[in-house]
């Protein structure tokens, strides 16, 4: 919880609840509390983005990391909701949903 | 908000932006060609493009484009900054500044036609030196004709800097809106650089973009896009093959500007700036003159109601007007502040004046600036840049000599000018020194002479010699000589700066040097002066020129006085003003100073120091040389300014008059 930050992020039972603005404003906060929480004993397995309102490149990658990290350790964090603004960037990023491992090839 | 708002601050940035680019060109040419200064005129032409687009003004972007593009040769190492590059960019940046100063009065008028060729003609230069920007055709035109040949297709490949993110943009925010531009029909992210979550910087960016874009819009355009990150990020943009006019059609119906950057990083990077620029604010130079006016205004007024208080007998009200003053002193103090700048970037100014004038007599020439730090009033900074010009380029042109003549000399080829401001009893000096060849005394006594304005067998000092340099008509037309060229205008300079209360003097070194010394007051509004009385005339006196006041014992027959051992000239006001009237009994000595000699001024009262506005005087008083002011005191009553520098002149010039009336 974050009284400086616009987003929250809250956790009930397997999943985690991110809310709110998930920008560069708040990323190093963001990254501190994700980072406890993935590796702790019991890592969280689902991620709603149901409540987010904002999200740029640095949230962006922020989630990708987690999601790679925890697809690393073996707990997938699966993706169960996302709000319209993050519908909106999954698409551009031609994603039907957050990858787990991104690669990319030059073209 | 009206764009039309915001075009006098687009005009401020922009010309402060060349100002800038100007003095990084002009070290590049003194040899300091580093990466910094390179860095700093390429980001000066970057800022102004991306500023002309925001406003759409073409005529701007297209001729900074070229420049830019050169520029950015310049920066990676495969153009080297000639000093021939150099003066053609100086005279690309005066173009640019004419054609923003020119859309900073309306927007919609495209430069005329004399202006216009002359960037065609600059851009033929820099395309005959860089081979940079195909001559007159724009960038577009090399590309297929938007929407007539239909959508084009492109290959982008984005790569951001690691810092972008913390500059305040959002690439997320560039690519969305490429799709303004067009259809974005692939899209593939990288994030081979994003590193394990250990090693994570959240706020540094590890993530590219590669994509094909199918747009009408030209290359220009696309890379407008990126603009605001031209710093942060490489593009590599290929157009593919032209689409078929039956290909899905472009998605923007009525694209905004051509250079229109994507909102969301504009307003970042404002955010971003806002917060560095937080401590300034621009504010109209009327506002303030207007503040400092109306402080005049409450100082006179707080002068009269502290009179009325005395007269009331009131201890309580006393002591109040007493705060009330104080405070009125402190806000004058400010106000007067606000107005007040450092003369360092006058001085700047000058280093192009040198470039030029140096370039075109094939001299070579050091400028040295000095006391740039020194401050004075925006109203006098503004008056003296032509009278200085003028100082500067005698200098070079007339002072220093040729070549030739300095290594017979045994000087050093490079001829060095100094400029250089201190402040000195409330006056700034403004001194313009050159190491060139001097005056030449007899020359000029013999010139005056010829020029009827010396008798002959009249003796001169060496100062009464320099001066007659500034009298009009000194002036000759035969350049030839290191002697006659001197004299080409000295006399307007010497008009300008007494126009501003202030004083010129020469001093010189026949085959060592010229110095020329400028004294002006610091402020043209406000005095500190000290009051005193003649009669029943009320005088001010600048409190700065004013040493100490003495009683008054006149030694018969003598005129000068006996200052604890020195030698002091003085002068009767009343006998130099010409007041008649009862003398009083007591008399006082006020000795001021001005350009380091003391005299004595005899007056009858004394009667202590205020701080006064000082209003300009009628015609009828223009030719009376010693008055340089008037001033409303608190009473009501009218008080004149004395010119401490025309009293001191006149009491040098009639001292041996004053003896016989000594009594």
């Amino acid at each position: 919880m974050s009284a400086e930050f616009d987003f929250e992020l809250s956790r009930s039972g397997d999943c985690l609840q991110l809310a709110g603005a998930v920008n560069i404003q708040g990323a190093a906060a963001l990254l501190a509390q994700l980072r406890a929480l993935l590796e702790s004993a019991d890592p969280p397995l689902a991620l709603d983005l149901a409540g987010v309102t904002e999200i740029d490149t640095a949230g962006l990658q922020l989630l990708l990391v987690a999601r790679r990290t925890a697809a690393a350790g073996r707990r997938p964090l699966r993706l169960r909701a996302v709000s319209p603004v993050v519908r909106a960037v999954l698409e551009l990023c031609r994603w039907g949903e957050l990858p787990a491992v991104v690669t990319g090839t030059a073209s | 908000m009206n764009i039309a708002d915001a075009l006098p601050t687009f005009v401020a940035e922009s010309v402060e932006l060349l100002r800038e680019m100007e003095a990084s060109l002009l070290e590049c040419a003194r040899g300091g060609a580093s990466p910094e200064a390179i860095n700093l005129i390429f980001r000066s032409a970057h800022t102004i493009k991306g500023s002309s687009g925001l406003f759409g003004l073409e005529p701007i972007v297209s001729f900074v484009h070229v420049l830019e593009t050169a520029l950015d040769q310049v920066r990676l190492g495969r153009l080297e900054l000639s000093a021939d590059l150099v003066t053609l960019l100086l005279r690309c940046k005066d173009h640019t500044e004419a054609l923003v100063s020119h859309y900073g009065g309306a927007v919609d008028a495209p430069p005329d036609a004399a202006l216009a060729a002359q960037g065609t003609r600059l851009l033929e230069a820099v395309h005959g030196l860089t081979g940079v920007g195909a001559a007159p055709a724009p960038a577009s035109a090399a590309t297929p004709a938007p929407s007539a040949a239909g959508a084009q297709v492109w290959q982008l490949e984005v790569r951001f800097g690691p810092d972008v993110l913390r500059g305040g943009m959002d690439p997320l925010g560039f690519i969305r809106y490429l799709q303004n531009l067009g259809d974005i029909t692939r899209l593939e992210v990288l994030a081979q650089q994003l590193p394990a979550l250990a090693d994570f910087d959240p706020e540094s960016c590890y993530l590219g973009f590669d994509l094909t874009l199918r747009t009408d819009a030209d290359r220009a355009r696309i890379e407008a896009v990126f603009e605001f990150v031209r710093e942060d990020c490489t593009l590599t943009l290929t157009p593919v093959a032209a689409a078929t006019p039956a290909a899905a059609p472009a998605a923007c119906a009525g694209p905004a500007g051509a250079a229109a950057s994507p909102a969301p990083a504009r307003a970042a990077r404002l955010a971003h700036e806002a917060a560095a620029a937080g401590r300034f604010l621009r504010v109209d130079a009327g506002k303030l003159d207007d503040l400092i006016t109306r402080v005049g205004e409450l100082i006179i007024a707080a002068a009269g109601a502290t009179v009325l208080a005395r007269r009331a007998k009131s201890d309580d009200l006393t002591e109040s007007m007493s705060s009330v003053t104080a405070l009125v002193e402190q806000v004058r103090e400010y106000a007067l502040q606000l107005r007040m700048v450092k003369i360092g970037g006058t001085f700047a100014r000058f280093e192009r004046v040198v470039h030029d004038v140096a370039g075109e007599l094939g001299k070579e020439i050091r400028l040295v600036i000095r006391g740039e730090d020194t401050e004075l009033d925006k109203t006098v900074v503004e008056r003296i840049g032509d009278p200085l010009t003028h100082l500067v380029r005698n200098a070079i042109d007339h002072g220093i000599e040729p070549l030739e003549v300095r290594t017979a000399r045994g000087k050093p080829a490079a001829g060095t000018v100094t400029l250089n401001a201190f402040h000195d009893s409330g006056s700034i000096v403004i001194e313009c020194s050159d190491d060139g060849g001097g005056l030449q005394r007899e020359r000029i006594l013999a010139k005056a002479l010829g020029r009827g304005l010396i008798a002959a067998g009249q003796e001169l000092s060496e100062e009464e010699t320099f001066a007659l340099i500034f009298e009009p008509g000194f002036s000759t037309a035969d350049n030839v000589t290191n002697l006659s060229g001197r004299g080409v205008g000295m006399d307007v300079v010497k008009r300008n700066i007494v126009a501003l209360r202030g004083s010129v003097g020469l001093a010189s070194i026949e085959g060592k040097g010229t110095t020329v010394t400028v004294r002006l007051p610091l402020t043209l509004a406000i005095i500190n002066g000290f009051h005193v009385a003649v009669g029943r005339s009320s005088f001010i006196l600048p409190l700065e020129a004013i040493e100490e006041c003495v009683e008054f014992f006149p030694e018969p027959g003598r005129d000068i006085i006996n200052l604890r051992g020195q030698a002091l000239p003085f002068v009767r006001l009343r006998e130099l003003l010409g007041i008649r009237g009862p003398l009083k009994q007591r008399q006082s000595v006020v000795v001021v100073r001005h350009a380091g000699a003391h005299v004595g001024l005899v007056v009858e009262e004394l009667l202590g120091e205020l701080q006064t506005v000082i209003k300009p005087l009628g015609k009828a008083f223009r030719r009376s040389d010693c008055i340089s002011g008037s001033s409303v005191l608190g009473s009501g009553e009218v008080a004149l300014i004395l010119d401490v520098a025309a009293v001191v002149r006149r009491a040098a010039s009639r001292g041996q008059q004053v003896t016989e009336l000594t009594a």
